[in-house]
């Protein structure tokens, strides 16, 4: 009871910030817990900068801090681009939004526009390129990633009773093609009941994917339009424990409560939880997997 | 004329700029990955979870020509002074034509040594421990390089690599 008392306290204390300083705040938590790779800030400059920033309302909104945050971020995304993933660029995107409206009377405004459109724009992209990559149909590019990517093991076992052992064995033979039998075919192990809940899960991602894109980007939709904010907390939620990334779950958590409307503190109070749980989220299942299932 | 201070262009910018910006990465990335086979992993473009064409699932081969024409086997995985492990990613995510050809004639231009797998070899910076007892170079008279990629057929639940680019050589002239 104390426990609950105090969380109440402590989130009612989060939530009597103006909302542009309390996005700002998430976001330097966010970059970081979660910056992007290769930044020559990244040791040392930038958690001291973030440090200063989260404890300082007045240099939290500084614009010149933001501008070192952005030129760092965009140059090395620069640099890098061939190898950034797309939570980066996002990251980035969602950045310069800051900078733009730090010290501006529409600040709120702006981070909520952005916010807003970023999502429904990437998730639009999201969904064009499952469509038209055509390996999503059929369940094949979930099927093979399943078997053949380490990170998705857990997924393998509990949707295909596959073993470890068994995929340490597709992974290796994958391996061993790659370094000796180029053009020659090798076979898989996997299950029926992986063949069949993979073309489940992909009918499922380009569903709830497309329907972020269009809940976000069509305002004219007001039934879709009006449960965005439930649309995306779904996704994040089934998603991100299968597929850990921290960095992407967290920044869409925070651009769904900067476009959420001040007059759903219930939507909102929902978003600061999901942020507060996304590391435990997305850990817990896997520590569970690995130390009892393995 | 508003200029760059006006409130329009202000307004613009605090609005637009940034999905704007997003639109058109996101169609550069496409436009790359149909000219250039721009894996969709990468780029910018959400293509990821997408394809199992992702970089660590194209492979690239390399040969080298010796005078003799033996043909030799060389594993750019193995840490070189020649081509850097970021430029071995860059030509694995991006493999335009002239990449290829410039990784082609670093290679030419380098010596090569044997690795504990036999018949794998190695890269080396020109002369380096050339002087070493026992440490055999090889001078190469052509390079062919090439990149694949995964394929996954989930009917008959196989894999295999496909040539995602041609073979591009650099010859010694």
């Amino acid at each position: 009871m104390n426990i609950i008392h105090r969380l109440d306290r402590v989130i009612a204390k989060v939530k009597e910030q103006p909302k542009d300083l309390l996005i700002l705040r998430l976001t330097v938590i966010a970059l970081l817990l979660y910056s992007p790779p290769y930044n020559p800030l990244k040791s040392m400059v930038l958690p001291i900068l973030c440090a200063i920033m989260l404890v300082s309302s007045d240099f939290l909104t500084r614009r010149f801090l933001w501008a070192v945050l952005v030129f760092s971020f965009v140059a090395t995304n620069v640099a890098f681009w061939y190898e950034f993933d797309n939570h980066h660029y996002l990251t980035n995107y969602w950045c310069i939004v800051c900078l733009l409206a730090v010290r501006t009377k529409n600040a709120r405004d702006i981070l909520s526009w952005n916010g807003r459109l970023l999502i429904g724009l990437c998730f639009f992209f999201a969904t064009l390129w499952k469509i038209i990559a055509l390996q999503f149909f059929d369940g094949s590019f979930l099927q093979a990633t399943i078997l053949l990517d380490r990170r998705l093991e857990m997924a393998a076992y509990l949707f295909g009773g596959l073993p470890a052992e068994v995929l340490y064995n597709n992974r290796e033979l994958l391996d061993y093609f790659a370094a000796t039998s180029l053009g020659q075919e090798a076979l898989l192990t996997t299950s029926p009941q992986l063949a069949f809940l993979s073309v489940i899960l992909s009918y499922w991602t380009i569903l709830c994917e497309g329907m972020v894109a269009i809940a976000f980007l069509v305002p004219q939709l007001k039934w879709l339009y009006d449960r965005r904010d439930y649309i995306l907390m779904l996704f994040i939620i089934t998603t991100y424990p299968l597929v850990p990334v921290g960095g992407f779950a967290s920044l869409l958590a925070v651009m769904g409560l900067a476009q959420c409307s001040c007059d759903r503190p219930r939507v909102q109070f929902a978003y600061l939880i999901l942020l507060v749980f996304i590391p435990f989220w997305m850990d817990i299942p896997q520590i569970i997997f690995d130390r009892f299932l393995i | 004329m508003g200029g760059l201070n006006s409130p329009k262009t202000i307004k613009f910018l605090q609005f637009w700029f940034v999905p704007l910006l997003l639109i058109v990465i996101a169609l550069r990335q496409l436009f790359l990955v149909s000219t250039v086979k721009l894996t969709p992993w990468k780029g910018g473009g959400f293509g990821m979870f997408s394809s199992i064409d992702r970089p660590s699932n194209r492979v690239v081969e390399v040969r080298g020509i010796t005078k003799s024409g033996r043909s030799l086997e060389i594993d750019l995985a193995f840490e070189n002074e020649v081509i850097s492990p970021q430029q071995l990613k860059l030509i694995k995510t991006v493999p335009k034509q002239e990449l290829l050809e410039l990784t082609a004639e670093k290679i030419l231009n380098s010596d090569l040594r044997k690795t504990r797998i036999e018949g794998i070899y190695r890269l080396q910076a020109k002369d380096k421990y050339s002087d070493l007892p026992g440490e055999s170079t090889f001078n190469l008279e052509a390079v062919k390089i090439r990149i694949w990629h995964l394929q996954y057929d989930s009917n008959q639940n196989i894999i295999w690599y496909e040539p995602l680019t041609e073979i591009v050589e650099a010859k010694r002239s």
